[in-house]
C-alpha cells in the first residue's frame, strides 16, 4: 500500500508534527502565552499538511484538490510561525 | 536563605527516596555536620513535611503524604515554571526587587519578566508595591514559597516543556548566575 519512499517520509514528517503540537499545546497551558498558542497551531497545521500529503497512500484519486490544500495549509503554517515571532509578551 | 533551602531539599529527597533512613545515616551521605542536619529535621518536622519514629537506637525519618491547599497548589504550579521558580528564588533570597533587578538576576528581558511578575502577583503569590515610578515586588509568604520550594520535583514532562518554551525565548539574555542547582 505504501510504495513511494517520499510518502513514508511525508507520513512521519506528519506523526513528528503532531507530537510537536501536542509539547507546544501543552506548554500554551501551562503558560498561557499566545506566542505558545500560534507555535501549537502551526505545529497542527503542519501534521494535517503532512497526513494529507501523505493521504494519496489511501486515497489516490484526491490528486489536485491535495495539492491545493497543501499549498493552502504551508502558506498558513508559515504565517502562524511569522505571528508568534512577532508577538511580544 | 538560597544554603538552607539547597541543603533542606537535599535532606527531603534523601528521605523521600530512603524511607526510613536514620541520623547517622543522613549525616554520612549528605555529609552535613550533626547540629546542622538535626537543625533542619527538626524545622521539616515542625512544619509537617516529615515525621520521625523511635526504633530502637534509631530514630528514623518519612516524608509526610500530604494533601496540598488550593494556595498552595497555586504556588506550585508556579514553581513548575522555570522562569517563575527563579524569580520566586531571587525574591526569597533578596527580599524585595524591583523589574530591572530580577530581569538582570533571571537573566530574561524586562518585559518577560514583568508578564511574570504580574502572573504572580494577579494570583498573590508576590505583593507589588509602587514606589514613585518604580514597583518593588516581594513574596507574600515567604515562609510557604520556602516550604514548597523543599517539596518540588521536576518532571521530565517539566523539563520538556521548558527546553521548548526556551527554544522560543528569543529574548533571552545571557544568564549571569545559575540557579538551576537550586
Amino acid at each position: 500500500m505504501i510504495s513511494e519512499p517520499d510518502q513514508v517520509v511525508r507520513l512521519i514528517s506528519g506523526v513528528l508534527a503532531l507530537l510537536l503540537f501536542i509539547i507546544s499545546f501543552l506548554a500554551y497551558q501551562r503558560e498561557r502565552r499566545r506566542k505558545m498558542f500560534l507555535v501549537s497551531m502551526a505545529f497542527f497545521f503542519y501534521a494535517i499538511m503532512g497526513f494529507l500529503s501523505a493521504s494519496n497512500i489511501f486515497f489516490p484519486a484526491a490528486g489536485d484538490y491535495l495539492e491545493f490544500w497543501g499549498s493552502f495549509l504551508n502558506f498558513i503554517v508559515l504565517l502562524l510561525f511569522s505571528l508568534a515571532l512577532l508577538t511580544k509578551e | 536563605m538560597e544554603f538552607e533551602l539547597e541543603t533542606r531539599k537535599r535532606i527531603y529527597e534523601l528521605i523521600r527516596d530512603s524511607p526510613g533512613v536514620h541520623l547517622r545515616e543522613l549525616t554520612r551521605r549528605l555529609d552535613i555536620v550533626i547540629g546542622s542536619l538535626q537543625y533542619n529535621l527538626h524545622y521539616m518536622e515542625k512544619k509537617n513535611m516529615i515525621y520521625s519514629i523511635k526504633d530502637e537506637d534509631y530514630v528514623r525519618y518519612f516524608v509526610k503524604d500530604r494533601k496540598f491547599g488550593e494556595d498552595e497548589q497555586n504556588i506550585l504550579s508556579f514553581l513548575r515554571r522555570t522562569a517563575c521558580r527563579h524569580i520566586l528564588i531571587n525574591l526569597l533570597q533578596n527580599g524585595t526587587m524591583n523589574n530591572k533587578e530580577l530581569s538582570d538576576a533571571v537573566a530574561l528581558s524586562p518585559s518577560t519578566v514583568s508578564w511574570h511578575l504580574n502572573k504572580l502577583a494577579g494570583s498573590g503569590v508576590i505583593t507589588k508595591e509602587k514606589v514613585g515610578r518604580i514597583s518593588n515586588f516581594t513574596v507574600t509568604d515567604p515562609e510557604l514559597v520556602a516550604e514548597l520550594l523543599i517539596l518540588y520535583k521536576e518532571s521530565f514532562l517539566d523539563s520538556l516543556l521548558d527546553s521548548f518554551i526556551d527554544m522560543w525565548e528569543l529574548d533571552k539574555k545571557k544568564s549571569k548566575n545559575d540557579l538551576q542547582s537550586v
